[in-house]
């Protein structure tokens, strides 16, 4: 194997492939049914309330409102900067503090502040923002609540919501679209255009030609999940973890290219196999998604151990050890995978020749 | 200039384009699925809290002196009865008020005060939920802090008229619609001129300037007559109907001019796809700081369809009329004469 012939003929696949109907695909349908989810149930217009500050002193207040996860909160170095992102919607609500803000308010003397408000912002979004400075105003000047607050929570857990449920889906199909059909396609055009032959012909082997085509599609398939994780906010609390196991699905899905790529030898046959197999790829997501059917049935199906590791850091932010049985199952998999393509593609070649 | 000559084209174009079953089914089932989406999106905005309450024998005043505009309580009979209308999923959380609050909290005890939530709502929503109690008790209590906020609202307050979500994302189809068509016939093109048919085309009486004439107006036509049945069945029509069929003609010359670079660029209907999605990608990009405000800066004026997009959002979302708009509508018509121009430059070097 051949490092540097890899990256070249990775490099190729980039500047060539990159004008391809799948390649593009790749990059643009996950985003795209993201968007279309969240659309469809309602979660894309009811973001996080946005407050930016501009603090003139260093009051407690500031540090507050920072902390408070269901805000997003912006602090700004100048109040004609703050008032310009409020005036632009990049923030619902704009507070400006005066200098002496904490110690006024301990001392109990009028205390006074401005509040910047965009006028498209929601009427929920301001009152949260609202009663959010309240309470933690409450807590910089000293007072006490007067009440305890308790939360009580009502019915079943098993209560998904639809975007929840329907996250694998985008997350297997970004995997497999980008790692899967990016090389399967690409090796069958070069069968048709009969390339191939003159691929092998050059000084890179047969592993090279394989290695980078996949590389091709794990590092796409890469890319647009870990662009769904982030447009989701789902990187959870291990994110070097689950990049990692991004990284072994994504060969997971090259290798089964790869097996359909070397397999297949036109590209329409190629699209009828997929249209085919469709149902076992995404069987996991399908089950996932409606807890009624036994939820073991989706562990028949070997892309179960590429999903599942992944919904459970993100959705339900597990340790390794509640995930270690499924990943050492999908490198088990993944070499067997790799295998069967390099013995495939050598068995192909020879009967070529 | 022959004019004799482009019927016969235009009608030949028009006869390839619905040959080719692939674009034709793409064209009307994607009408229909922007239309479908459009209205299978929320047709009001969901802007106040509702929650419901619980206060033995103090209910009404209590409901009134917390109320705000953002927040509406819906009250209940009994603790039971909340729960009951929490797990039914008529109402998304409550608040329930012990029997001697004020008694309490004069007396200086600490009441509990129960916040019911389903069991999957997010955490975000319980912490504020939390906020929103102990906040409002100060209030109920009188115990309200001595801070006076000065409160300005920048730009027009769209406070209980909020744009909706869909009118939002009416740019965003439009610009969609314009793209998806351009690509059918850059495709047609780009296969004329791998195959060479255009250059016999110029061997017969028709020049160059009718050639393009013919291609453009069959372009210009097909984009412009989806995209207006996209407003009109939408609704948008209703709105300064003259502006906006103003806008949408001179945004269906803008991808013509698009569509003469994807001609030139691509080879076949994948490579002309793949490029088409690439300029879709970067034309939608301003209709994105209108589903998400705040998120464009002035670099969105250099795309062209920002004209589009920005005459779309404030006719449709604000009622503005030609005075506001007419900037727009020249720098669109700017745009159409150079992407045409370079359009019909590249196309013919191309075959030249």
């Amino acid at each position: 194997m051949n490092i540097s012939r890899i990256f070249t003929i990775v490099k190729k696949e980039f500047i060539y492939g990159s004008k391809n109907f799948i390649f593009i695909m790749a990059l643009v349908m996950p985003v795209g049914i993201t968007l279309v989810i969240s659309l469809l149930v309602g979660t894309l217009f009811s973001g996080k309330p946005r407050l930016g500050i501009f603090d003139q002193g260093s009051s407690q207040l500031t540090v507050k409102m920072s902390q408070q996860d269901y805000l997003l909160t912006e602090i700004y170095s100048s109040e004609e900067l703050l008032r310009a992102d409020v005036e632009r919607g990049a923030l619902d609500m704009g507070l400006v503090l005066p200098m002496d803000f904490d110690s006024q308010l301990q001392a109990e003397s009028d205390t006074s502040m401005d509040l910047l408000v965009w006028g498209e912002s929601l009427l929920k979004h301001r009152t949260l923002l609202a009663v959010s400075l309240i309470r933690q105003i409450i807590d910089v000047a000293g007072r006490e609540v007067p009440v305890n607050a308790e939360l009580v929570l009502l019915g079943e857990e098993a209560n998904i919501p639809w975007d929840v449920r329907l996250f694998p889906l985008v997350v297997i199909i970004t995997i497999f679209l980008g790692g899967m059909m990016v090389p399967a396609t690409s090796l069958v055009e070069e069968k048709v255009k009969r390339t191939y032959r003159a691929l092998l012909t050059t000084p890179a082997s047969l592993v090279d030609i394989l290695t980078a085509k996949g590389l091709t599609g794990v590092i796409l398939a890469l890319f647009s999940g870990v662009f769904i994780l982030y447009l989701n906010n789902a990187f959870g609390a291990q994110p070097a973890m689950l990049i990692t196991l991004m990284v072994i699905s994504s060969i997971f899905a090259a290798a089964v290219g790869i097996i359909m790529g070397v397999l297949v030898k036109d590209i329409n046959t190629l699209f009828t196999i997929m249209k085919s197999l469709g149902i076992f790829l995404y069987a996991p997501a399908f089950i996932f998604m409606f807890p009624e059917i036994p939820q073991w049935v989706a562990k028949i199906f070997p892309t179960y151990y590429t999903l599942n590791p992944i919904i459970e850091l993100t959705m339900k932010n597990a340790s390794w050890a509640d995930i270690a049985t499924d990943v050492y199952i999908l490198i088990g998999l993944t070499i067997a995978l790799i295998g069967v393509a390099g013995f495939l593609a050598r068995r192909a070649l020879d009967a070529d020749a | 200039m022959n004019w004799q000559t482009i019927p016969p084209l235009i009608q030949k174009d028009l006869t390839i384009f619905f040959r080719n079953r692939f674009y034709t089914l793409i064209t009307i089932m994607a009408l229909v699925a922007y239309i479908g989406v459009y209205y299978a999106m929320p047709d009001r905005v969901d802007e106040i809290i509702e929650v419901g309450l619980y206060a033995p024998s103090t209910s009404a005043e209590a409901a009134k002196m917390l109320e705000e505009d953002g927040i509406s309580f819906q009250l209940f009979e009994s603790e039971a009865a909340l729960q009951q209308a929490i797990v039914d999923e008529e109402i998304g959380s409550g608040i329930a008020f012990p029997e001697n609050l004020f008694q309490d909290v004069a007396a200086g005890r600490k009441p509990t005060v129960h916040i019911y939530v389903p069991s999957d709502v997010d955490n975000d929503i319980k912490d504020a939920m939390k906020v929103i109690v102990e906040a409002m008790t100060l209030t109920l209590t009188g115990r309200s802090l001595n801070i006076e906020a000065n409160e300005v609202i920048l730009g027009r307050d769209m406070a209980g008229e909020q744009v909706l979500p869909r009118n939002r994302m009416l740019p965003l189809l439009a610009v969609i619609v314009l793209m998806f068509e351009t690509m059918g016939l850059a495709s047609l093109l780009a296969e004329e001129i791998q195959s060479g048919t255009i250059r016999a085309l110029l061997v017969s009486p028709m020049g160059i300037r009718e050639l393009f004439a013919a291609k453009g107006v069959v372009s210009v036509s097909m984009v412009f007559f989806q995209v207006v049945v996209l407003m009109l069945v939408v609704g948008a029509l209703e709105f300064e109907p003259l502006i906006i069929i103003t806008v949408l003609f001179l945004s269906a010359l803008l991808v013509t001019g698009i569509g003469f670079l994807m001609g030139a660029a691509g080879r076949d209907m994948l490579s002309v796809m793949a490029w088409g999605i690439l300029a879709m990608l970067l034309l939608g990009v301003p209709s994105f700081g209108v589903i998400f405000p705040g998120t464009m800066t002035a670099w969105a004026k250099f795309i062209p369809s920002y004209y589009l997009v920005d005459t779309l959002h404030q006719v449709i979302n604000f009622g503005a009329g030609w005075p506001q708009i007419s900037n727009n509508l020249l720098l669109l018509l700017g745009w159409d004469v150079a992407l045409l121009f370079v359009g019909v430059a590249v196309l013919k070097r191309k075959f030249a």
